[in-house]
């Protein structure tokens, strides 16, 4: 692409258009560039992004022809003996189902882990992003990033696209100096901390699981039976979440993946649990 | 949907935030903290987004550290404080506004009293500043203003600051729609 110079007076009206305008700046042209993130070259366009690429939480986007992959359920806990993060893996796109193998959670580093939930090119662009400015925050500083640091950049990243119409709920966790922690990170810069999150559109569901039976002293059995049997009962109610259920518990020395569990199979585990026990 | 209550009494004000922290049906987290200390003797309480919230506390007190750092030992008044608040808010608004609603309680000392006094001013998301005895942000108001409006007076104890406090959020428990189990109260004295 060339770098165009001076003012367009096009404006676009369909999102097939958008390809043939040429940026009217330059892009970044080496890697010690910052990269840039392109905006459409229109006369507002945090207004455009947030018409024709609206929100990917509820029906905003209904009118759009092409509609965003959403829908999900996502937990993470704190407990004594680390973090328990467990998510479903169905991304839906209207009344579609587009794909029963979304990898929800997001390797960062070693030592942190990031949910995605809401705009799956956001979550995973972004956090990919948080990912660079971990590694060169260690670079610069010899020493790893804290969870509070990392989940603040990306808070503040949030913050510039203010209005652009971005979609992501994530959690950002991980074991740093100060133990493990947790914190929710939203689209429009909200950035909390706390022991227990569940994010997506199954999260009411989550919570009703989570929150009758979560407790600081679990073990790490009885953590990883809870964040499974979670996204079972959010996946069983909730049309838009589903297959498979990947779960990582986060310790002092980082992160392990725990299982992949398909949530239909946990279905019929649990109704023959039910059946066994009232018999 | 937040509510924040704001006493002044003989040597100092106290403030008042529910602790939720709720977006349409789902309630977050039953323990968020909306009264900032923006300076040694200054506390803001905020009503409003998260986002909004932490970036402006966190943009005015640092500001207040830097002029601190850069002007040792010239304390700003509380007036001084709000002012600066104010001017935030007002440029603010027409590029990209804070959206919150604050009460802001400070202490000074004062020649009149050894205790010094306290000063309340009520801060709108529009730039508004108003100097007063005692304030409500939020929803609140509607029920609880009637309350401080009937026993506020000049020369409160801070004992019979908290009792008024006190019978304010007991209103809201009785007759506003929405659950706010936990507040959190802060004081600003000597």
């Amino acid at each position: 692409m060339t770098s165009f110079v001076g003012e367009t007076s096009f404006n676009p009206n369909s999102l097939l258009e958008i390809g043939s305008r040429k940026p009217n700046f330059q892009l970044a042209n080496d890697l010690t560039d910052d990269a840039n993130f392109l905006i459409p070259n229109v006369q507002d366009p945090a207004f455009f992004c947030r018409t024709n690429f609206a929100s990917a939480s509820g029906d905003k986007d209904k009118e759009q022809l092409v509609k965003f992959a959403k829908g999900t359920t996502t937990l993470a806990f704190k407990f004594n003996e680390g973090i328990i993060v467990s998510v479903d893996s169905r991304s839906t796109m209207g009344a579609y189902i587009a794909s029963q193998t979304v990898k929800k959670i997001i390797e960062i580093n070693p030592f942190l882990l990031g949910t995605m939930a809401g705009g799956a090119a956001d979550c995973s662009y972004w956090e990919r992003n948080l990912g660079m400015q971990c590694r060169l925050y260690e670079l610069r500083n010899k020493k790893r990033i804290s969870v509070a640091a990392a989940s603040k950049l990306l808070a503040n990243t949030m913050n510039s696209y203010r209005g652009y119409g971005l979609s992501m709920g994530t959690m950002v966790t991980g074991w740093d100096e100060t133990g493990p922690q947790l914190y929710y990170v939203d689209n429009d810069a909200t950035r909390l901390h706390d022991n227990l999150f569940s994010v997506g559109s199954g999260s009411t569901y989550a919570y009703g699981v989570l929150d009758t039976f979560y407790r600081p002293d679990l073990t790490v059995d009885e953590a990883i039976d809870l964040g499974k049997r979670a996204i079972y009962h959010a996946t069983h109610r909730d049309a838009y979440s589903g297959g498979i259920n990947n779960l990582y518990h986060v310790k002092a020395d980082g992160w392990t993946k725990i299982h992949a569990i398909d949530v239909n199979e946990l279905h019929y585990e649990f109704r023959d649990e039910k059946n066994e026990m009232v018999a | 949907m937040d509510s924040i209550i704001g006493v002044k009494y003989n040597g100092g004000v106290i403030i008042a935030a529910d602790s939720n922290n709720a977006r349409s049906i789902l309630v977050y987290q039953h323990n968020l903290d909306k009264i900032a200390q923006i300076a040694p003797n200054a506390i803001l309480g905020l009503s409003g987004p998260n986002a909004d919230l932490v970036s402006f506390s966190e943009y005015i007190s640092k500001n207040l550290k830097l002029y601190s750092l850069s002007n040792p030992g010239q304390d700003l008044s509380t007036k001084a404080t709000a002012s600066f608040c104010r001017n935030t808010l007002a440029v603010a608004l027409r590029k990209g506004p804070y959206q919150v609603q604050t009460l802001l309680g400070g202490w000074d000392a004062s020649p009149a009293s050894e205790d010094g006094e306290g000063s309340m001013y009520f801060l709108d998301y529009m730039g508004s500043l108003q100097k007063v005895n005692y304030g409500i942000q939020g929803y609140a108001s509607n029920f609880a203003l009637s309350v401080l409006d009937r026993e506020w007076k000049e020369g409160l104890t801070k004992e019979e600051a908290i009792k008024i406090v006190d019978n304010c959020i007991n209103v809201l428990d009785t007759r506003f729609l929405i659950s706010q189990p936990t507040f959190t109260i802060k004081s600003a004295s000597k």
